[in-house]
């Protein structure tokens, strides 16, 4: 294993500039989560990878992510009335995707706890929300998500409709009812909240204690995961590429066309689209690897210092066998994952 | 000795030892990071907490959160662990190779170029439960800052 030489994959000038391009115009679609209420000393770590600390009227955008620690919690609105509660000790990302040749927001916990109501507006798509692991569609939804420090999520609606799906099974919730989703699985059986009180305090203590019952077992769920992130990156990097061929082709062809008013049409029907194409595959590999990196920080991140810490002074052979899987796991996802990452994620 | 010559070798002491101060930074100092070592064993949490910097590196994995770094420090009162009987080797400054000793990834790599403090120091330090490297930088007054650790060292 050594430090990957990340020269040869980075997006050349033009695919750049069709990235902007495509992101501007996303930019005029999406909506941004905008900071109105804060308590504590609440983090925003923008999309380059600088951290600062939050305050009110600051904006999120694809990209950043909101840290907040034991005594934080922060109130975004986005859009004209949907409101975003991030809870103590989560750390919560807002990122964007491509989906069906359609750009899609992805608000999502990898941490931590985050209550969401958004309004349905006429014309205007929800995002799509969830966890490092698994992520749900809404539809005019009051919303809890929770993210347990071993990979595994809870949605509980307290309103509309949520679509959790994940290892090919699709639950439908309605109001009062919650699933849990283990890291890498199908999500559970729904049940009802009615007279349940939840925090996600109690519930992630008690997915430590299930941890620490299987700490392997869990461990090959959230492989199972990465590995399911990591063979969605290799697929849009290699749409990237492909697409990436075609567009220097077609941009190349620009300047050899002499007719200025057919050479301005040729940019704008033939080459403008292929670099969207571009911009979107690179979207969509980054939006997979750095799933991936989240799920791989702030899970298998969290489990380690749980069994490395239990376990400093006597190693059980529990232990060992633990750090020999987790070694594993990282040197997989240092092969994979981190080729499409770049410093400024870490 | 003559009472000129003594203010001059009164201000040349002093002149040397301002100088000491100004080249060796608290975080590379073998007294300011016993002092360290000591507060870590002894303080509450929450003294622990504050001189222990964020993100924080354990062996090869970076704890981003605060709730993280606390339960680790609980962890390890729980289970007895101190940096007892702590005696430093080694000491000085992090350099660019330092990061292949807790582990030769990108995550490791990166944490050491962005996130340790510009004087970061790195002890080596045998204790009664095994030898521990300790990256340490930064200060709150005369005590340096704990960035992360990796050990006990096998073998």
């Amino acid at each position: 294993m050594g430090i990957t030489n990340r020269s040869h994959r980075t997006p050349s000038a033009l695919v750049l500039a069709a990235l902007l391009m495509s992101w501007s115009a996303a930019t005029a679609l999406a909506q941004d989560a905008t900071v109105v209420y804060l308590e504590g000393e609440p983090e925003l770590r923008e999309a380059q990878g600088t951290t600062n600390w939050l305050d009110f009227g600051m904006s999120l955008r694809a990209g950043d992510s909101v840290v907040t620690g034991g005594r934080d919690f922060v109130e975004m609105e986005y859009g004209d009335a949907s409101t975003i509660e991030v809870q103590p000790d989560t750390v919560f990302t807002i990122r964007e995707v491509e989906r069906g040749g359609e750009r899609r927001t992805v608000m999502s916990n990898s941490a931590g706890a985050v209550k969401y109501r958004f309004n349905r507006l006429t014309g205007r798509h929800e995002p799509d929300i969830g966890t490092s692991s698994v992520v749900a569609g809404v539809r005019g939804t009051e919303v809890a998500v929770y993210a347990g420090g071993e990979g595994s999520s809870l949605f509980v609606v307290e309103s509309g409709e949520v679509e959790v799906t994940a290892a090919g099974r699709t639950v439908s919730l309605t109001q009062d009812e919650a699933v849990e989703v283990p890291a890498g699985g199908p999500p559970g059986e729904k049940y009802s909240v009615i007279g349940r009180e939840i925090n996600h305090s109690d519930w992630n203590a008690n997915r430590l204690d299930v941890f620490l019952e299987d700490p392997v077992e869990a461990l090959e769920g959230v492989a199972a995961r990465l590995e399911e992130y990591a063979v969605d990156a290799a697929e849009w990097y290699r749409n990237y590429l492909d697409a990436k061929e075609v567009s220097d082709a077609a941009f190349a062809q620009i300047g050899e066309i002499d007719d200025d008013e057919e050479r301005q049409e040729y940019r704008n029907e033939t080459w403008r689209p292929l670099a969207g194409q571009t911009g979107n595959a690179v979207l969509n590999y980054r939006y997979h690897a750095l799933s991936a990196l989240s799920l791989r920080r702030h899970a298998l991140g969290s489990m380690y210092m749980e069994m490395k810490t239990r376990n400093i002074l006597n190693p059980s052979d529990e232990y060992k066998e633990f750090r020999d899987r987790f070694a594993e796991i990282v040197d997989a996802f240092d092969s994979q994952a981190d080729r499409y990452l770049e410093d400024t994620d870490i | 000795m003559k009472r000129p010559l003594r203010i001059i070798a009164t201000a040349m002491l002093v002149a040397l030892f301002a100088a000491s101060c100004a080249t060796v930074p608290v975080s590379q100092r073998d007294n300011r990071v016993e002092a360290l070592l000591t507060e870590l064993n002894t303080t509450d949490i929450t003294r622990v907490m504050e001189l222990s910097a964020r993100p924080f590196l354990l062996d090869g994995e970076i704890l981003t959160q605060e709730r993280d770094l606390r339960a680790m420090w609980l962890n390890l009162r729980d289970v007895g662990f101190t940096f007892q009987s702590a005696t430093i080797e080694e000491l000085g400054p992090v350099d660019d190779t330092t990061y292949r000793q807790f582990g030769d990834t990108m995550d490791v790599r990166v944490w050491f170029d962005r996130y340790t403090a510009k004087d970061a120091g790195l002890a080596r330090v045998s204790t009664t439960h095994g030898t521990f490297l300790i990256v340490t930088g930064d200060r709150q007054w005369r005590t340096p800052r704990i960035f992360g650790f990796t050990g006990p060292e096998e073998g």
